[in-house]
């Protein structure tokens, strides 16, 4: 595991990145000691007011303190980017795994359908759920991993294709092993590498489809908020309420750059801890 | 009298406490062979990449290996910039891999591949590297070489391939040819008629050649001089041997008796024990716990390098210095 | 109840083809890797098949395994067709016949350790004897110590890794086991150990073998008979002595000039 640039080392990328998102997370989760606010107290005499001593990030149009806020929305954006990410691994995963192994008429199919899953026009297809009124974050949780799944779908099969053709998965099946239990004992943990770089990767840019769905009205509705909703609330007036979408961009470019770097990181890792068997990701 | 093309002097190579090999002095003279046996692990392929200076980064070697270019001016190879090596390894001293196919690349055709190792060597014509590049495809035995030009090294068989890989190596109009293993997965058969391939290329372009192998029968086929290594360490060198030298470390000899069993399809008598592990080499001589005529001394102290007179020397404190052959 | 005389296996004018991705219009080319061949294996006995790379020798080890479909012939493996067994059928008949595959390392799944490895084996089995001491005894047998169970297949060397799976095939008791070239990557003193622990162990546990290798020399000491194929086709079959030192045909004297 050496390193071809001398002086950095091989796993930068993971260390810092792991760095930002436990800094970020204990943040998030420390928020009570942080701030003496609560997400939805207003204080209407201090509406829309720049970062102050007595508001460190500043306010927003009721009043309520950016920073509490900031927290709180820290926990629900992380929250359902993260539950919508393990939905999509859990669904992904197992049809890649199935595809992969069987082959044949059920692959082709499965293909095919993610095809046209993906074919789909997604703006269309929030409108149409926005425009049917109902919204709640579970449904933003469920809207983003079906959106999500097929990716990782395919991402598994195709090391599923690779896995399936050693040796050792030849062997597993010559000693008479149920399919079952070649393709959950043998195969997955030998794609679980891939598995989790996308987990990762999926994270930060489901981060970032949020902040696009709050964009469009489909995502935590108020007074609960995300950092998407904060960011669309410094829309009207970007330039004189600067502090609103400023923060909650950084938060959110913070997020997504900490995740990308562990995603990174942890690809590195697998290619050179076992450089025989190259990660398809 | 040949001049003497590569002298390798105490060579050693290193990381932190293991000793990847130890000891390793020789010369190779122009037009002359130098086979290295040893088993699987004990150093041959590290001590190939380090003539070159390809060992892996970090590794620490000692000793001295000199090269001389044109067969005048003399390179330290353990000391020489990369720049001067990169001018070295390809054109003065051409390499043969075990896997020919590992060291392709995949996306270049054959004749590509030799071509763009001719343009970085030499100027001329398109048509002259071409007719250049033909030329050598049929010097290592392709009946078709303007076929074999345009294939894919995906669409080689294994005996093919190692063939390409040594007209590769030849495009260079190297001094020196080092092969590490290159029969190493071919069948007998094609075993057999590769090496003999390199043999003839090698005499007749007047080429030195060390060739790397594990295999005593092949190396006692060439003429030139041996060095037996064992767990890095050398036991023995023998110069131009056959029926009638008699080896003296019980290594080789031992080695030759498995050979000479399998050749007459007998069961062989394994030699006892298994090769130490290169991080935990057995004090002493390290061959002594698989050895039948291991005393005391053996264990307690390294031997040091004895010799036996017209070239032959060996690393053992009771070698066989006469024995009768039946 | 088997009759007396009847074989482990039987292969029957065995025909396997592949298709290539074709030239010239032809959309696909089959090429016969194997054409026409027929042997069999008889309880007690030992069989080597023989040939250069490319002669189809490792084509006809994957039809036995079920891993590929023929294009013709029968496969009988304890006077059962296995081309008519359904896939459990298929599960259950795969306990008698255990391979031992060239790449030992890559048979050794990278992720397990040694001793999850052998256990699987053991669960799969349903061996009746304590676990942990069978095991035991069959690493003894094989030579390797006891440490091993605990390391992954990377921290072994190539000798080590050749035992390991030669153990997990031996697990079950099988009435065959197969060995596809298991010399080829070994160095001739490995190859003088590990043809005396096979043969040890045949001797030990009346074991079967059915011997793939393109080395002449190194699998007369443990075959019964030879049979001998060029280009996926039939060149000759023998007793081992007849073939080694009293064959006619100028393939096989080609093969053994290779050798000695």
């Amino acid at each position: 595991m050496m390193s071809n640039l001398k002086n950095i080392p091989a796993d930068l990328s993971l260390k810092t990145g792991t760095i930002m998102i436990v800094i970020l997370i204990f943040f998030l989760m420390a928020g009570s000691f942080i701030s003496p606010y609560r997400p939805e107290l207003q204080d209407l005499s201090q509406t829309l007011s720049p970062p102050s001593r007595g508001h460190p990030l500043g306010t927003d149009f009721y009043g309520r303190d950016l920073l509490t806020r900031l927290i709180y929305g820290g926990r629900i954006t992380l929250g359902i980017s993260t539950l919508a990410t393990i939905l999509a691994i859990m669904i992904g995963s197992v049809i890649g795994l199935l595809c992969g192994f069987f082959g044949g008429l059920f692959d082709l199919l499965c293909m095919r359908f993610i095809d046209v899953l993906l074919g789909f026009p997604r703006i269309f297809i929030i409108l149409l759920i926005i425009g049917l009124g109902y919204s709640s974050l579970g449904l933003v949780v469920l809207v983003m991993a079906l959106f999500s799944w097929m990716e990782i779908a395919r991402i598994v099969r195709a090391n599923v294709w690779v896995v399936k053709e050693q040796l050792y998965i030849k062997s597993a099946q010559a000693l008479g092993l149920s399919r079952s239990r070649v393709i959950f004992r043998h195969i997955l943990p030998n794609v679980s590498g891939p598995i989790i770089v996308s987990a990762v990767l999926l994270i930060s840019s489901l981060i970032l489809l949020e902040s696009g769905l709050s964009f469009l009205g489909l995502g935590a509705q108020p007074p609960t908020a995300s950092w998407g909703t904060i960011l669309n609330e410094g829309r009207t007036d970007p330039l004189g309420t600067w502090w609103i979408s400023l923060f909650s961009g950084i938060l959110i470019i913070i997020s997504v750059i900490g995740f990308n770097l562990i995603g990174d990181g942890i690809q590195n890792l697998l290619n050179h801890t076992h450089p025989k068997e190259r990660n398809v990701a | 009298m040949a001049v003497d093309i590569l002298v390798v002097k105490d060579l050693s190579l290193t990381l932190n406490d293991i000793v990847f090999f130890k000891d390793i002095s020789f010369s190779l003279k122009l037009g002359r062979t130098l086979t290295i046996i040893g088993e699987t692990g004990c150093g041959k392929s590290l001590l190939c990449k380090s003539l070159v200076g390809l060992q892996p980064p970090g590794f620490k070697l000692a000793g001295s290996i000199l090269f001389y270019r044109d067969c005048s001016q003399a390179v330290e190879v353990t000391t020489a910039t990369a720049r001067t090596m990169s001018t070295i390894r390809g054109s003065q001293i051409g390499f043969v891999f075990q896997e020919a196919t590992a060291s392709f690349n995949p996306l270049l055709s054959c004749g590509q591949q030799i071509l763009h190792v001719l343009r970085s060597q030499n100027t001329g014509s398109k048509d002259t590297l071409k007719q250049k590049t033909l030329a050598l495809l049929e010097q290592v035995g392709f009946a078709d070489a303007k076929r074999l030009y345009r294939c894919y090294p995906h669409q080689l068989s294994g005996g093919m391939a190692q063939r390409v890989s040594l007209a590769l190596a030849l495009a260079g109009e190297p001094q020196i040819l080092i092969a590490d293993e290159p029969s190493y997965a071919l069948d007998s058969v094609a075993k057999k008629e590769y090496l003999q391939l390199i043999k003839d290329l090698c005499s007749k372009n007047n080429l030195s050649l060390i060739l790397v192998t594990h295999d005593i029968q092949e190396a006692f086929s060439y003429s030139g001089d041996i060095l037996v290594l064992y767990a890095g360490c050398p036991a023995e060198i023998l110069n131009n041997p056959s029926e009638k030298v008699i080896p003296s470390h019980p290594y080789t000899q031992a080695l030759l008796d498995i050979a000479k069993a399998f050749r007459n399809f007998k069961l062989p008598q394994p030699i006892p024990g298994e090769a130490p592990a290169i991080s935990a080499p057995p004090q002493g001589c390290r061959f002594h716990p698989r050895c039948h005529r291991a005393q005391p001394i053996c264990r307690e102290s390294y031997p040091e390098k004895r010799d036996l007179g017209s070239n032959h020397f060996v690393w053992c404190f009771f070698p066989n210095v006469v024995r009768q052959q039946s | 109840m088997l009759p007396k005389i009847s074989p482990i296996l039987e292969v029957k004018q065995l025909v396997v083809s592949y298709h290539s991705g074709g030239r010239n219009g032809h959309l696909f080319n089959d090429t016969l890797a194997v054409q026409d061949i027929s042997f069999s294996v008889n309880p007690g006995e030992s069989l080597a098949i023989v040939g250069e790379s490319g002669s189809g020798k490792t084509s006809i080890l994957m039809a036995i395994l079920g891993f590929i479909q023929p294009a013709a012939g029968n496969i009988y493996f304890m006077g059962k067709d296995i081309r008519q067994l359904s896939s459990a059928e298929m599960i259950e008949l795969r306990h008698w016949i255990q391979p031992v595959f060239q790449d030992s390392g890559a048979s050794l799944n990278p992720r397990m350790t040694i001793g999850s490895i052998l256990h699987e084996a053991l669960r799969v089995f349903n061996v009746d004897d304590d676990r942990q001491e069978f095991i035991q005894k069959l690493l003894t047998q094989i030579g390797l110590e006891g440490g091993i169970l605990s390391r992954y297949s990377y921290q072994l060397s190539g000798g080590q890794k050749q035992r390991v799976n030669l153990a997990r095939a031996m697990i079950g008791k099988p009435k065959l086991i197969i060995l596809d070239e298991p010399f080829a990557a070994q160095d001739i003193s490995n190859q003088a150990n590990f043809v005396n622990l096979l043969l040890n162990l045949r001797q030990t546990f009346a074991l079967n073998y059915l011997i793939v290798s393109h080395n002449l020399s190194v699998i007369t000491p443990l075959a019964d008979r030879i049979l001998v194929i060029r280009s996926g086709q039939f060149v000759e079959e023998g007793p081992v002595a007849e073939i080694i030192f009293h064959t006619t045909n100028e393939y096989t004297k080609t093969l053994i000039n290779a050798v000695s």
